[in-house]
Protein backbone atom coordinates (compact mmCIF):
# COMPACT_ATOMS: atom_id res chain seq x y z
CA UNK A 1 0.00 0.00 0.00
CA UNK A 2 2.81 2.50 0.88
CA UNK A 3 4.69 1.48 -2.07
CA UNK A 4 1.61 2.11 -4.36
CA UNK A 5 1.37 5.75 -2.67
CA UNK A 6 4.93 6.31 -3.40
CA UNK A 7 4.02 5.60 -6.63
CA UNK A 8 1.32 7.71 -7.09
CA UNK A 9 2.16 11.01 -5.18
CA UNK A 10 6.02 10.04 -4.56
CA UNK A 11 8.10 10.61 -1.38
CA UNK A 12 7.09 13.97 -1.17
CA UNK A 13 3.47 14.76 -1.95
CA UNK A 14 4.16 18.84 -1.58
CA UNK A 15 7.23 18.58 -4.47
CA UNK A 16 4.21 16.44 -7.02
CA UNK A 17 1.80 18.46 -6.33
CA UNK A 18 4.04 21.73 -7.88
CA UNK A 19 4.91 19.64 -10.40
CA UNK A 20 1.48 18.19 -11.14
CA UNK A 21 0.73 22.36 -11.06
CA UNK A 22 3.13 23.17 -13.60
CA UNK A 23 2.35 20.42 -16.05
CA UNK A 24 -1.27 21.38 -15.59
CA UNK A 25 -0.52 24.78 -16.56
CA UNK A 26 2.27 24.59 -19.27
CA UNK A 27 0.18 21.16 -21.08
CA UNK A 28 -2.94 24.74 -20.46
CA UNK A 29 -0.65 26.81 -22.51
CA UNK A 30 0.10 24.55 -24.91
CA UNK A 31 -3.39 23.38 -25.94
CA UNK A 32 -5.03 26.38 -25.66
CA UNK A 33 -2.81 28.97 -28.29
CA UNK A 34 0.34 26.73 -30.06
CA UNK A 35 -1.81 23.40 -30.36
CA UNK A 36 -5.29 23.97 -30.43
CA UNK A 37 -7.12 20.71 -30.29
CA UNK A 38 -9.86 21.61 -33.27
CA UNK A 39 -12.58 18.95 -34.58
CA UNK A 40 -13.86 19.13 -38.21
CA UNK A 41 -17.94 19.80 -38.36
CA UNK A 42 -18.47 20.12 -41.71
CA UNK A 43 -17.93 18.74 -45.32
CA UNK A 44 -16.35 21.83 -46.77
CA UNK A 45 -12.68 19.61 -46.72
CA UNK A 46 -13.94 15.80 -48.06
CA UNK A 47 -12.09 14.26 -48.12
CA UNK A 48 -9.00 14.87 -46.51
CA UNK A 49 -10.38 15.67 -43.32
CA UNK A 50 -14.01 14.35 -43.28
CA UNK A 51 -16.81 15.23 -40.46
CA UNK A 52 -15.23 14.66 -36.91
CA UNK A 53 -11.96 14.08 -37.96
CA UNK A 54 -9.92 15.03 -34.82
CA UNK A 55 -6.30 17.40 -35.37
CA UNK A 56 -4.65 20.77 -33.99
CA UNK A 57 -4.04 24.16 -35.40
CA UNK A 58 -0.16 24.43 -35.25
CA UNK A 59 0.17 28.70 -34.51
CA UNK A 60 3.95 28.67 -34.31
CA UNK A 61 3.90 26.88 -37.81
CA UNK A 62 4.39 30.17 -39.56
CA UNK A 63 6.20 31.85 -37.35
CA UNK A 64 9.63 31.40 -39.20
CA UNK A 65 8.37 31.63 -42.86
CA UNK A 66 5.31 31.91 -44.91
CA UNK A 67 2.24 29.70 -45.54
CA UNK A 68 3.00 27.52 -48.96
CA UNK A 69 0.68 26.66 -51.55
CA UNK A 70 -0.77 23.20 -50.44
CA UNK A 71 -1.21 24.35 -46.65
CA UNK A 72 -4.22 23.42 -44.98
CA UNK A 73 -4.80 26.27 -42.59
CA UNK A 74 -7.32 27.21 -40.10
CA UNK A 75 -9.18 30.79 -40.72
CA UNK A 76 -10.32 32.31 -37.62
CA UNK A 77 -14.00 34.39 -37.88
CA UNK A 78 -14.72 36.69 -35.07
CA UNK A 79 -12.46 34.48 -32.95
CA UNK A 80 -10.87 31.25 -32.53
CA UNK A 81 -13.50 29.02 -30.75
CA UNK A 82 -15.12 28.43 -34.96
CA UNK A 83 -12.68 27.96 -37.42
CA UNK A 84 -12.80 27.34 -41.24
CA UNK A 85 -10.31 24.92 -42.50
CA UNK A 86 -9.39 25.67 -46.07
CA UNK A 87 -6.45 24.59 -48.65
CA UNK A 88 -4.32 28.06 -49.67
CA UNK A 89 -4.32 27.80 -53.72
CA UNK A 90 -3.27 31.40 -54.24
CA UNK A 91 -0.05 33.30 -52.73
CA UNK A 92 0.15 37.12 -52.20
CA UNK A 93 0.74 39.23 -55.59
CA UNK A 94 -0.42 36.04 -58.09
CA UNK A 95 -3.21 36.02 -60.32
CA UNK A 96 -5.12 33.28 -60.75
CA UNK A 97 -8.72 31.92 -62.24
CA UNK A 98 -10.13 28.89 -62.96
CA UNK A 99 -10.64 27.24 -66.68
CA UNK A 100 -10.94 23.82 -68.64
CA UNK A 101 -10.81 21.88 -65.46
CA UNK A 102 -7.94 23.69 -64.09
CA UNK A 103 -6.31 26.15 -61.38
CA UNK A 104 -3.98 28.90 -63.08
CA UNK A 105 -1.75 30.95 -61.81
CA UNK A 106 0.29 33.41 -63.37
CA UNK A 107 -0.87 31.88 -66.12
CA UNK A 108 0.81 27.98 -65.25
CA UNK A 109 -1.35 25.47 -65.19
CA UNK A 110 -1.55 23.53 -61.28
CA UNK A 111 -1.35 20.09 -61.47
CA UNK A 112 -1.86 18.78 -57.78
CA UNK A 113 -4.68 16.64 -57.64
CA UNK A 114 -6.23 18.43 -54.71
CA UNK A 115 -6.79 21.48 -57.19
CA UNK A 116 -8.71 19.46 -59.87
CA UNK A 117 -12.04 20.68 -60.87
CA UNK A 118 -11.73 23.77 -59.05
CA UNK A 119 -15.10 25.94 -58.32
CA UNK A 120 -15.72 28.91 -60.92
CA UNK A 121 -12.78 31.57 -60.35
CA UNK A 122 -12.93 35.07 -62.54
CA UNK A 123 -8.93 36.23 -62.98
CA UNK A 124 -8.45 37.78 -59.76
CA UNK A 125 -4.97 39.06 -58.35
CA UNK A 126 -4.54 38.91 -54.69
CA UNK A 127 -2.82 41.64 -52.75
CA UNK A 128 0.26 41.19 -50.89
CA UNK A 129 -1.58 40.38 -47.64
CA UNK A 130 -4.02 38.21 -49.27
CA UNK A 131 -3.98 34.66 -50.05
CA UNK A 132 -6.79 32.37 -52.14
CA UNK A 133 -7.88 29.76 -50.45
CA UNK A 134 -10.81 26.96 -51.19
CA UNK A 135 -12.27 23.50 -49.82
CA UNK A 136 -11.02 19.96 -51.25
CA UNK A 137 -14.43 19.07 -51.61
CA UNK A 138 -15.77 19.45 -55.20
CA UNK A 139 -19.07 18.02 -54.52
CA UNK A 140 -20.74 20.24 -52.71
CA UNK A 141 -22.18 22.99 -55.17
CA UNK A 142 -19.58 25.93 -55.73
CA UNK A 143 -22.44 28.21 -54.19
CA UNK A 144 -22.50 26.58 -50.76
CA UNK A 145 -18.91 26.07 -50.42
CA UNK A 146 -17.00 29.05 -49.00
CA UNK A 147 -13.65 29.83 -50.85
CA UNK A 148 -11.99 33.13 -51.88
CA UNK A 149 -9.61 35.58 -50.70
CA UNK A 150 -8.79 36.02 -47.32
CA UNK A 151 -6.77 38.28 -45.31
CA UNK A 152 -3.17 36.66 -44.09
CA UNK A 153 -4.18 38.17 -40.55
CA UNK A 154 -7.11 35.79 -40.86
CA UNK A 155 -4.70 32.81 -41.29
CA UNK A 156 -3.84 31.49 -38.12
CA UNK A 157 -1.97 28.79 -38.42
CA UNK A 158 -1.41 25.26 -40.09
CA UNK A 159 -3.37 21.53 -39.40
CA UNK A 160 -0.87 20.02 -37.47
CA UNK A 161 -1.14 16.45 -39.53
CA UNK B 1 -23.58 31.63 18.50
CA UNK B 2 -19.47 30.34 17.94
CA UNK B 3 -17.52 32.17 15.86
CA UNK B 4 -17.03 29.81 13.05
CA UNK B 5 -20.53 30.27 12.38
CA UNK B 6 -20.42 33.76 13.20
CA UNK B 7 -18.06 33.52 10.06
CA UNK B 8 -19.74 31.41 7.86
CA UNK B 9 -23.27 33.08 7.95
CA UNK B 10 -21.35 36.61 7.19
CA UNK B 11 -19.65 34.75 3.88
CA UNK B 12 -23.23 33.52 3.15
CA UNK B 13 -24.75 36.78 3.60
CA UNK B 14 -21.50 38.37 1.59
CA UNK B 15 -22.34 36.47 -1.20
CA UNK B 16 -26.02 36.57 -1.01
CA UNK B 17 -25.71 40.31 -1.87
CA UNK B 18 -23.20 40.09 -4.29
CA UNK B 19 -25.41 37.33 -6.23
CA UNK B 20 -28.44 39.73 -5.70
CA UNK B 21 -26.55 43.03 -6.42
CA UNK B 22 -25.16 41.71 -10.10
CA UNK B 23 -28.79 40.03 -10.57
CA UNK B 24 -30.91 43.17 -10.00
CA UNK B 25 -28.26 45.39 -11.76
CA UNK B 26 -26.88 43.50 -14.36
CA UNK B 27 -23.80 45.62 -16.51
CA UNK B 28 -25.00 46.44 -20.09
CA UNK B 29 -22.57 44.23 -21.30
CA UNK B 30 -23.89 41.27 -19.17
CA UNK B 31 -27.95 41.77 -20.39
CA UNK B 32 -26.97 42.18 -23.95
CA UNK B 33 -25.03 38.89 -24.13
CA UNK B 34 -27.76 36.72 -22.45
CA UNK B 35 -30.17 38.65 -24.85
CA UNK B 36 -28.14 37.26 -27.52
CA UNK B 37 -28.30 33.79 -25.83
CA UNK B 38 -31.73 33.74 -25.34
CA UNK B 39 -32.09 34.50 -28.89
CA UNK B 40 -29.84 31.48 -30.09
CA UNK B 41 -32.26 29.36 -27.59
CA UNK B 42 -35.42 30.76 -29.50
CA UNK B 43 -33.67 30.05 -33.22
CA UNK B 44 -33.05 26.39 -31.92
CA UNK B 45 -35.79 23.68 -33.37
CA UNK B 46 -35.82 20.42 -31.19
CA UNK B 47 -38.95 19.42 -32.99
CA UNK B 48 -40.96 20.15 -36.05
CA UNK B 49 -44.46 21.74 -35.31
CA UNK B 50 -46.07 23.85 -37.17
CA UNK B 51 -47.49 25.68 -34.15
CA UNK B 52 -44.42 25.85 -32.90
CA UNK B 53 -43.26 27.68 -36.20
CA UNK B 54 -45.54 30.42 -35.69
CA UNK B 55 -45.38 30.72 -32.20
CA UNK B 56 -41.00 30.71 -32.50
CA UNK B 57 -41.20 33.51 -35.56
CA UNK B 58 -43.29 35.58 -33.37
CA UNK B 59 -40.98 35.33 -30.27
CA UNK B 60 -37.93 35.69 -32.21
CA UNK B 61 -39.46 38.85 -34.16
CA UNK B 62 -39.60 40.27 -30.40
CA UNK B 63 -36.09 40.83 -30.18
CA UNK B 64 -35.76 42.86 -33.23
CA UNK B 65 -36.54 46.77 -33.47
CA UNK B 66 -39.51 47.67 -35.66
CA UNK B 67 -37.43 48.93 -38.39
CA UNK B 68 -34.87 46.55 -38.47
CA UNK B 69 -32.43 45.45 -41.07
CA UNK B 70 -30.86 42.38 -41.46
CA UNK B 71 -28.75 41.43 -44.53
CA UNK B 72 -28.90 37.50 -44.89
CA UNK B 73 -26.09 38.15 -47.40
CA UNK B 74 -24.59 40.93 -49.72
CA UNK B 75 -28.08 41.04 -52.07
CA UNK B 76 -30.83 39.16 -49.44
CA UNK B 77 -31.83 41.96 -46.71
CA UNK B 78 -34.97 41.60 -44.65
CA UNK B 79 -36.68 44.84 -43.28
CA UNK B 80 -38.66 45.69 -40.29
CA UNK B 81 -40.05 43.06 -37.75
CA UNK B 82 -42.97 41.83 -39.53
CA UNK B 83 -40.63 40.18 -42.52
CA UNK B 84 -38.61 39.01 -39.85
CA UNK B 85 -41.29 36.62 -38.21
CA UNK B 86 -42.33 35.83 -41.50
CA UNK B 87 -39.06 34.21 -42.66
CA UNK B 88 -38.41 32.81 -39.14
CA UNK B 89 -41.86 30.98 -38.97
CA UNK B 90 -41.01 29.85 -42.28
CA UNK B 91 -37.39 28.68 -41.76
CA UNK B 92 -38.24 27.02 -38.40
CA UNK B 93 -40.63 24.89 -40.13
CA UNK B 94 -38.29 23.58 -42.40
CA UNK B 95 -36.58 21.79 -39.94
CA UNK B 96 -37.25 18.89 -37.17
CA UNK B 97 -34.02 20.10 -35.48
CA UNK B 98 -31.64 23.08 -35.92
CA UNK B 99 -29.62 24.05 -32.94
CA UNK B 100 -28.42 27.83 -32.85
CA UNK B 101 -24.92 29.56 -31.18
CA UNK B 102 -23.37 32.39 -30.44
CA UNK B 103 -19.46 31.84 -30.19
CA UNK B 104 -16.86 34.53 -29.51
CA UNK B 105 -19.13 37.48 -28.50
CA UNK B 106 -17.64 40.82 -28.47
CA UNK B 107 -19.77 43.56 -27.27
CA UNK B 108 -19.26 47.42 -26.98
CA UNK B 109 -21.18 49.86 -25.62
CA UNK B 110 -21.58 53.23 -26.68
CA UNK B 111 -24.57 54.57 -25.28
CA UNK B 112 -27.71 53.42 -26.16
CA UNK B 113 -26.20 51.56 -28.94
CA UNK B 114 -24.51 48.21 -28.56
CA UNK B 115 -22.00 46.78 -31.24
CA UNK B 116 -21.62 43.39 -31.42
CA UNK B 117 -19.26 40.92 -33.24
CA UNK B 118 -19.59 37.21 -33.38
CA UNK B 119 -20.02 33.76 -35.18
CA UNK B 120 -23.06 32.68 -35.32
CA UNK B 121 -22.72 28.50 -35.85
CA UNK B 122 -26.12 26.15 -36.93
CA UNK B 123 -25.99 22.56 -36.05
CA UNK B 124 -28.19 19.81 -38.51
CA UNK B 125 -29.55 16.45 -36.98
CA UNK B 126 -26.77 15.00 -38.94
CA UNK B 127 -23.86 16.80 -36.80
CA UNK B 128 -22.79 19.42 -39.87
CA UNK B 129 -22.44 22.57 -38.48
CA UNK B 130 -22.42 26.15 -40.80
CA UNK B 131 -20.70 29.39 -39.49
CA UNK B 132 -20.93 32.78 -40.37
CA UNK B 133 -19.45 35.71 -38.86
CA UNK B 134 -21.98 38.63 -37.88
CA UNK B 135 -21.72 42.28 -36.81
CA UNK B 136 -25.43 42.81 -35.05
CA UNK B 137 -26.15 46.04 -33.91
CA UNK B 138 -28.56 46.56 -30.55
CA UNK B 139 -30.46 49.36 -29.66
CA UNK B 140 -31.98 50.47 -26.44
CA UNK B 141 -35.45 51.36 -26.80
CA UNK B 142 -37.92 52.05 -24.24
CA UNK B 143 -35.73 50.33 -21.45
CA UNK B 144 -35.03 46.87 -23.42
CA UNK B 145 -32.26 46.20 -26.27
CA UNK B 146 -33.51 45.42 -29.30
CA UNK B 147 -31.60 44.39 -32.62
CA UNK B 148 -31.70 47.30 -35.02
CA UNK B 149 -29.31 45.74 -37.63
CA UNK B 150 -27.72 42.56 -38.89
CA UNK B 151 -24.78 42.30 -41.16
CA UNK B 152 -22.46 38.85 -41.98
CA UNK B 153 -19.16 39.59 -42.25
CA UNK B 154 -17.42 37.82 -45.31
CA UNK B 155 -14.16 35.83 -43.84
CA UNK B 156 -13.41 34.63 -47.02
CA UNK B 157 -14.71 36.28 -49.88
Amino acid sequence: MKRLMNLAVGQNPGRTLIRASILAVIALIIFKFVFIPMRVSGHGMDPTYPLGAFNFVNTVAYWLGEPKRGDVVAIEMAGRSVMLLKRIVGLPGETLESRDGHIWIDGKQLNESYFDNPFPIDKITLRQDEYFVIGDNRREAAELSDYGKVSSAKVIGKVAF
Amino acid sequence: MSKQKQIISVVVLLVVVIVGWRYLFRDEVSVVKHRLTSLAQDLSVKEKSPLDAVLGGRKIASYFSENTKVKLTPKAMLLGRERIAEYATAGRSKFDFLEVAFHDVKIKIDGSIAHVTCTATTTRKDGVKDAMEFRITFEKISGEWLISEVEPVQTIG
